[in-house]
């Protein structure tokens, strides 16, 4: 070897120490950099000519800069980011559900409807009691507008997720636009070169963590160091391209503004499976979305619960003109066609219409019978009303324009109704305590709360008769049909209990996928993350190897100044 | 950050500073959520902390509520019983006071003086009893039944009248369970111990718009709808009827003949014609045979489970019962009608009724009510007919007719064959010789003959007696109810003489039917000895009056004795009602219980357990302080401080 190639040798080495400096100071500079992946400068002895004695080597230098990332782990970790969000998002819709539910305040739902059932406990004790009677139409109010307010918070809240998620989707959409010019970038700049482009790697990674809170995704690198981006089997990214994410508000099955996901170029749906959109869509329509029809499932059968049993009771006075709150929407169809636009629909049964003269104060009764069952002719509005007409006397009935019943009782008379075994006074709306139909538009009936005496605490004419309050203290315990079989009381119950559970699965989900994340995160930081005292370590290393080299450079100098002088 | 340590073989700075922020967060939220069950009070911060605890949290406070709400319910109807219960003591010693008037007045040394000052003294009382039965409870008459808004005892009919409501006030004591709990005037005065009328079983006739519920059944027992089986040979068919959801006759038979027709049956169901009271299904075929499906009742409900041989299936009667809508054209076969109306006379004031117009049978109950003669007229229980109550306390109610038969068919008239001879002779009956004949009956032309009314028990078996002697006698007389009174009436031949009834061996029986007299020739008009009294206090306490008024021992013998069991009736209600009060708060203490034991439950449930609580607290304190000073150590350490 000559002295020449040994200042090679020399040379080399402190090239390679510099360069391999240069990387512990990246690594020291981006300690804590999110995302970095800790770089490794993988140095080797240059080999030399083979002399007589062997090979004497030609130095050092730096064969490859090695990311130390695991791209599986990566992967699995996008996974476990998408599934904590998605999780998070579900936990924070839920959370706020039962924050809008409150089942264990002093003033929850539970407590109005039992307050309004025990009103109507004190009811059948004081029925004549105008207070009394007040106490009940106020909580029946009560339990309307919460019944409204939780409706109208649910509508928010889904509103809000709507918004989270056109928001999340406006930035998964930029995301991937970034992505697919990093996609571009990695592979012009990997093209020829020896080693990745580690910084933009780092970035394009960092991108597709953020990616993945958003969208659950699959990756897929190609051999030009791109990476095509999928959510479920829809490519987002490929190459240099995205296809761009957008949210669309549309109507769903049920009527309700929903933001749905669709890819720009196309419009194809985009189903996320994982990630918070998925969280954000699964809190909207599965938990939000149910505990609305829940609610609105609770609110119709208390309506029309309620109302079948006021309906066919008496206040403490009888009414001299009455408008059903019911419209329908073809006088001439039959009361249980559903073309009809009744929601309750009546069965074949009857009820009876009391007439008091009111000079004599005697009661007439008559039987109304509604005919149902499908064989021959049917009840409808113009029938029921012809009935009333023909075999009512002192009672009018008429259909106004909008498809509501009218009564009116003529001039020396009142009327009042009993036992309806039909239901179509409460389809029609006449003597019912609520009206409406569900969550949204329930409210207590406008003349009970401008005249009390008219509410339907009993079954007789007398003022002491509290028992069709009894009979609606029980219903509260009562079995009802629409709502699968089980109680008012009972359904609101397992709402509850339902939407706690969910929000129990959603928090351990939450809970559980954190530690996966954790552990992932843990082994990421484990092989990419870096260590200041490793990164010491290597700096004395490398800066010793540097100061040796340069030494052994003197040395070599002051040979070739030895072998110089001699020639002189 | 706990599942970190097992899979890593290095530390980065990263990964501490990851895993020191997670422990900080975690010990930090473990801190604040301890904190906020302790601040709070309670042991749930939210639903899904718990959710099988939050259910029971749900649950257990509606049962409370329900609970609380019966609770309420006892402590009303006690305080409503507890203020009967005073009444009905007070009641007692009015009538105490009473029966001593009427045991000191009942001898004949004392003067009619005397007796008219106590009768002086006896309207005090009867004003006690009043202002008694017109006491109040947090503002309700306590008497008045569900009439809680006018005093249930009036005189405006110159006596003590009941105007309160028969029926009773209810409350729910248990989550199902319902219970009266007031003592209605009727029960307490005996107001209404007995019942005029419901002489007359009404059978009502069907028609398609009677309700199902209307029908007592061909076994008594209602008709349970369901399906049944109909079978016909001639030709042979099977075909099924569901007759769920049926609420009337016509539902019944358009179901029926909906699914003959549906299975090409020529049957048909329909109103038995003969009876008008019963189903019947034709034609005759050569078999039709009716069975139940799934052990269900409605064929024999129906009376129509049988089998028809080469005839039409003619079902048994089903009973259909009175109801206020009942159509006076269904009440009877044939139809009802009431042409001439009724004469009504209660003590000293009368009146005609006409049921012009009536269709139904409320017409007829609300022309009579309306009277304002102080009577009540309902629908038996049974669902069979009509009765009458007197509620004008001491006045004889005489129902008549007036020229026609319309009392009779209503089955109200006060005197009737059925009627028990009990109630003849103020209540005291009738007292036949042992051997001989009672009476002897002398037509006008002197043919008489002698009657017997020994073994006789009602009305119906004098009049027979009567008559069945006169005819064996050849003498024409026949007796019957009269038609405006309460009394007999007898009619005879034409002839020279009158026609008479003469006592014979001493019997007082001809007196008792008040036949004791010498009529025309032709008729003999009984005495009224079957008028209807309330029973009850008032009427004794009249009858205690008009005695001393009247200066009649006997009669104040008789008030007296009446006056003495009616005590021992008050006895038993007040018995009764404090043994109903004692229910109550035996009831009351059981609930109290419930609740408490609920609310100890729901407690153990919702309220935080602060030792657990604080105990909690503060690992979760020590920990985030080890957390920090464990954070501060490692993050001060680094081989960079070493390096010169």
């Amino acid at each position: 070897m000559s002295l020449t190639s040994a200042l090679g040798v020399g040379q080399s080495a402190l090239a390679a120490y510099q360069a391999a400096l240069q990387l512990v100071g990246q690594n020291i500079s981006n300690s804590a950099t999110p995302g970095y992946t800790r770089l490794t400068a993988d140095l080797s002895s240059v080999p030399g000519a083979t002399s007589r004695v062997g090979q004497l080597g030609n130095g050092v230098n730096i064969t490859s800069i090695r990311r130390n990332a695991n791209d599986a782990l990566e992967a699995r970790l996008r996974t476990a980011l998408s599934d904590q969000q998605s999780a998070a998002a579900e936990r924070n819709g839920l959370a706020r559900v039962e924050n809008v539910f409150d089942p264990l305040g002093d003033n929850n739902l539970g407590t109005l409807v039992s307050d309004f059932f025990k009103s109507w406990g004190e009811l059948q004790n004081n029925p004549q009691n105008i207070a009394t009677r007040g106490i009940v139409i106020n909580n029946g109010r009560s339990i309307a507008e919460r019944l409204q307010s939780v409706r109208g918070d649910l509508a928010g809240i889904r509103d809000e997720l709507n918004s989270q998620i056109t928001t999340a989707t406006e930035q998964a959409d930029e995301i991937a636009t970034q992505i697919a010019d990093l996609n571009i970038q990695i592979t012009v700049a990997e093209s020829g070169a020896s080693g990745p482009a580690s910084a933009l790697r780092d970035q394009r990674n960092q991108l597709l963590s953020k990616l993945s809170e958003s969208f659950g995704i699959t990756t897929r690198e190609q051999p030009s160091g791109a990476v095509n981006v999928y959510i479920g089997n829809e490519a987002l990214v490929q190459f240099g391209e995205s296809f761009g994410l957008q949210a669309v508000n549309e109507l769903d099955a049920s009527g309700r503004l929903v933001a749905v996901i669709r890819l720009k170029e196309g419009g194809g749906v985009v189903k996320p499976t994982t990630g918070q959109v998925e969280g954000l869509i699964t809190a909207r329509d599965s938990h939000i979305g149910g505990q609305q029809d829940r609610l609105d499932a609770l609110a119709g059968a208390l309506i029309y619960e309620v109302n079948k049993i006021h309906s066919s009771g008496k206040g403490l006075q009888g009414f001299t003109s009455l408008t059903g709150a019911t419209a329908v929407l073809d006088p001439s169809l039959e009361l249980s066609n559903a073309d009809n636009g009744v929601d309750f629909v009546p069965k074949t049964g009857s009820f009876f219409i009391d007439v008091k003269d009111n000079a004599s104060g005697t009661v007439t009764r008559h039987q109304i019978n509604v005919d149902l069952d499908g064989i021959g002719s049917d009840t409808t509005l113009n029938s029921l009303i012809a009935d009333i007409n023909a075999n009512v006397p002192g009672v009018t009935a008429s259909v106004l324009a909008d498809g509501r019943l009218k009564l009116t009782a003529s001039s020396s008379t009142s009327y009042s109704f009993a036992d309806d075994t039909s239901g179509a006074l409460a389809s029609l709306g006449i003597n019912t305590f609520f009206t409406g139909t569900d969550s949204v538009d329930i409210a207590v009936n406008d003349v009970l709360v401008s005249s009390p005496t008219l509410l339907a605490a009993a079954k007789s004419d007398l003022p002491g008769d509290g028992s069709n309050a009894t009979d609606l203290v029980g219903l509260q315990s009562r079995v009802v049909a629409n709502l699968g079989g089980v109680s008012l009381s009972d359904y609101y119950t397992t709402s509850i209990s339902d939407l706690a559970v969910r929000a129990s699965s959603a928090q351990s989900a939450l809970d559980s996928g954190g530690i996966i994340f954790d552990s992932l995160t843990a082994q990421r930081e484990s092989i990419s993350g870096v260590n200041l005292d490793e990164e010491a370590v290597a700096l004395i290393n490398f800066q010793r190897g540097f100061e040796g080299a340069a030494r052994y450079m003197n040395v070599i100098d002051q040979m070739l100044q030895t072998l110089l002088s001699l020639v002189r | 950050m706990s599942a970190t340590s097992n899979n890593i073989s290095r530390v980065s700075n990263s990964l501490t500073t990851y895993a020191t922020l997670s422990r900080l967060r975690q010990n930090s939220l473990r801190l604040f959520r301890e904190q906020e069950r302790l601040s709070s009070g309670q042991q749930l911060l939210s639903a899904s902390d718990d959710p099988i605890a939050a259910e029971m949290i749900g649950r257990l406070t509606q049962s409370r509520a329900a609970q609380d709400q019966i609770l309420s319910n006892l402590r009303h109807a006690d305080g409503y019983l507890s203020a009967s219960d005073s009444a009905v003591t007070d009641i007692g010693s009015i009538l105490s006071d009473a029966a001593r008037i009427a045991s000191e007045q009942s001898s004949s040394l004392q003067s009619a003086e005397e007796r008219a000052s106590q009768a002086v003294v006896l309207d005090g009382l009867i004003d006690q009893l009043r202002n008694v039965g017109n006491r109040q409870f947090q503002g309700l008459y306590l008497f008045g039944g569900r009439r809680v808004d006018q005093a249930p005892l009036t005189s405006d009919l110159g006596r003590i009248t009941y105007a309160g409501d028969a029926g009773s006030r209810e409350t729910l004591v248990g989550s199902t369970l319902t219970q009266a709990y007031d003592v209605s005037a009727a029960n307490v005065f005996g107001l209404q111990d007995s019942l005029n009328g419901g002489y007359v079983d009404f059978d009502v006739q069907l028609s398609t718009s009677s309700r199902v519920s209307e029908l007592g059944g061909a076994t008594g027992a209602g008709v349970r709808l369901g399906h049944i089986q109909v079978a016909q040979t001639g030709p042979a068919l099977n075909f099924e009827v569901d007759f769920t959801g049926a609420e009337t006759v016509g539902d019944l038979i358009n179901r029926f003949n909906a699914a003959a027709a549906n299975a090409g049956s020529t049957l048909t169901l329909g109103i038995n014609p003969a009876d008008g009271g019963s189903l019947q299904i034709s034609p005759a075929l050569a078999s039709v045979q009716i069975t139940e499906i799934n052990n269900g009742t409605i064929a024999s409900d129906l009376g129509i489970r049988k089998t028809a041989t080469g005839v039409t299936l003619d079902g048994d009667t089903v009973n259909r019962r009175v109801s206020l809508t009942t159509n006076l054209s269904d009440l009877q076969p044939g139809g009802v009608t009431l042409p001439n109306g009724i004469v009504i006379t209660n003590g000293s004031k009368s009146a005609t009724v006409t049921f012009t117009g009536a269709t139904t049978v409320q017409d007829v109950l609300n022309r009579l009510n309306t009277s304002g003669l102080g009577i009540r007229a309902s629908i038996e229980p049974n669902g069979e007919g009509i009765v009458i109550e007197n509620q004008v306390g001491g006045t004889p109610l005489i129902i008549g007719e007036n020229g026609g038969t319309d009392a009779d068919t209503l089955g109200i008239k006060t005197i009737d064959g059925s009627l028990s001879l009990t109630r003849v002779n103020d209540g005291r009956g009738i007292h036949p010789v042992t051997t001989g004949a009672d009476v002897r009956i002398t037509n006008a032309n002197g043919v008489s003959f002698d009657v017997s009314f020994t073994g006789a028990k009602t009305i119906g078996d004098v009049i027979t007696a009567i008559n069945a002697a006169s005819t064996l006698a050849g003498a024409g007389v026949t007796a019957q109810t009269s038609q405006g009174g309460a009394g007999l009436h007898l009619t005879g031949p034409a002839g020279a003489g009158q026609l008479s009834v003469q006592a014979q061996n001493l019997s007082p029986v001809a007196q008792e039917l008040g036949i004791a007299k010498t009529g025309t020739a032709t008729d003999l008009d009984g005495d009224n000895v079957t008028p209807f009294y309330q029973s009850g206090i008032f009427t004794a306490l009249y009858r205690l009056r008009d005695g001393l008024l009247a200066d009649s021992s006997s009669e104040i013998t008789e008030a007296g004795s009446a006056i003495n069991a009616i005590q021992k009736d008050v006895a038993g209600t007040a018995g009764e009602v404090g043994a109903r009060s004692k229910s109550m708060r035996d009831r009351l203490a059981q609930t109290e219980d419930a609740v408490a034991a609920t609310t100890i439950l729901l407690s153990e449930i919702k309220d935080v357990d602060y030792t657990d609580a604080v105990t909690k607290f503060q690992q979760a304190q020590t920990a985030l302080q080890a957390s920090l000073l464990t954070t501060s150590r490692i993050q001060n350490l680094s081989l960079l401080d070493f390096l010169g």
